[in-house]
């Protein structure tokens, strides 16, 4: 008995424990574990990196290449770039990005209109066990609909059980940033048992070139049927206000203290 | 965050008397049901028939049956609320217990797949994981004797793209 005799549902499951730049050279030492990552649709792949201080410097990866779900590809948008892998959450069973929670009764939350800038939004969840959908769509868009489609391209989700399967425990801190065609947009969510912290960095809007993107967003936090929630607070900041600050060695804890910080002078 | 070992604290089943395991090599091992009930597959069949008196696990080897059952045993007396075991002595505990060679611990999460024991399977899985992280690709193959099956074109683009892990 060997590594590569466990069935491949095994392996699955323990290459959902690994994380971040841990996974990669696995993925590159044969081609059964290559395939394990190249299951596109059997899991989709979720990139956590680190933003540091700088959230507008947040060009991470392409998007598009992201869609297909593909390590690889994945990877090679990250060469040459000024990023960190932090982490790397699996969601099992979902066809994502296509997910469609609202037909099974899924409640969503949305948040002011936002245009550029930086917004930083906490809501808190009562209760401990959930998943959610968060992601940026147009505003006039209705996120209680099935699919919303194009215009909300951007979205992520997790689930709070993939907090025990990888192993990890207390808040945790990640980071999502879409890179679509003309517009950035960067993600951060710190979560915790019942608290989201997420920010939102419209860092240029979209070109008139893709129309569906154009126009103020919104962003939306789709939740367990019968979760409650309550969005504590709003904060937005100029665009560029944090990139004026002083550079600090990028890590998770310092980015925490970052949004305390804003929290604090609000 | 549940641990392993608190996954195993779940109420067992009310259970008297022994049961016999029998394992594909056919050692035999005299269990109490409670501690056997622990394996979800044979809390099953104890509940189909709660007098049956022997069952063959044709799956699993002696042992790794025997691993189990010090698994179970021990989960069960531990994770009692009066037990006075800590979480951290359970810890301690579950990194000793899958302190074993290799094979031996892939086995171990065949046997804890084919009994269903999550918290075993849980435990065995992330001990691998463990063992995989923190390394190349290379020192991957090397640790669990991989051979290197990817044609050169396939090793040609992964240097290419996965040039910045190495910079």
């Amino acid at each position: 008995m060997s590594l590569l005799d466990l069935p491949g549902e095994i392996l699955q499951d323990i290459l959902l424990r690994i994380s971040g730049a841990d996974l990669i050279p696995i993925f590159l030492t044969c081609a059964k574990l290559r395939s394990i990552a190249d299951s596109q649709h059997s899991w989709s792949q979720r990139c956590v990196v680190e933003f540091g201080d700088d959230l507008s410097r947040n060009e991470i990866f392409d998007w598009k290449t992201y869609y297909q779900s593909n390590l690889f590809r994945f990877t090679r948008a990250t060469v040459g770039r000024n990023i960190k892998f932090l982490d790397m959450l699996t969601v099992e069973g979902l066809p994502f990005p296509t997910c469609s929670y609202s037909e099974a009764g899924w409640d969503a939350m949305t948040t002011p209109v936002i245009t550029r800038g930086i917004h930083v939004f906490q809501t808190t969840l009562l209760k401990s066990q959930y998943l959610v959908c968060i992601g940026v769509c147009k505003a006039d868009r209705d996120v209680n609909q099935a699919s919303l489609g194009m215009p909300c391209p951007h979205s992520w989700t997790f689930h709070s059980d993939q907090e025990f399967r990888s192993g990890r425990t207390g808040t945790k801190t990640f980071g999502d940033t879409a890179y679509g065609p003309g517009h950035t947009v960067g993600v951060v969510v710190d979560m915790d048992a019942r608290t989201l912290v997420f920010t939102v960095n419209m860092k240029r809007m979209p070109p008139l070139s893709v129309p569906e993107m154009v126009g103020p967003m919104r962003f939306f936090v789709r939740l367990a049927p019968g979760t409650a929630w309550s969005l504590v607070r709003h904060y937005a900041l100029p665009a560029g206000r944090v990139a004026e600050q002083p550079q600090a060695a990028p890590s998770p804890a310092g980015f925490r203290a970052r949004l305390n910080s804003l929290f604090a002078s609000d | 965050m549940a641990t392993p070992a608190a996954a195993a604290a779940a109420p067992a089943p009310q259970l008297e008397g022994d049961i016999k395991l029998v394992s594909e090599d056919a050692h035999e091992f005299v269990t109490p049901k409670n501690v056997a009930a622990q394996c979800k597959m044979i809390k099953t069949m104890l509940e189909v028939s709660e007098e049956q008196e022997f069952i063959n696990l044709p799956n699993v080897k002696g042992k790794e049956l025997e691993k189990v059952i010090e698994y179970c045993r021990y989960h069960v007396q531990a994770d009692k609320p009066d037990s006075g075991v800590s979480d951290n002595d359970k810890k301690t505990w579950d990194e000793n217990f899958v302190k074993v060679d290799k094979e031996t611990l892939f086995n171990l999460i065949m046997a804890a797949n084919y009994l269903d024991v999550k918290s075993l399977l849980d435990l065995t899985c992330a001990t691998v994981a463990n063992m995989l992280k923190n390394k190349t690709p290379e020192e991957i193959r090397r640790e669990f004797n991989i051979k290197n099956d990817l044609t050169p074109e396939e090793e040609e683009e992964i240097k290419r793209e996965s040039a910045w892990l190495y910079q």
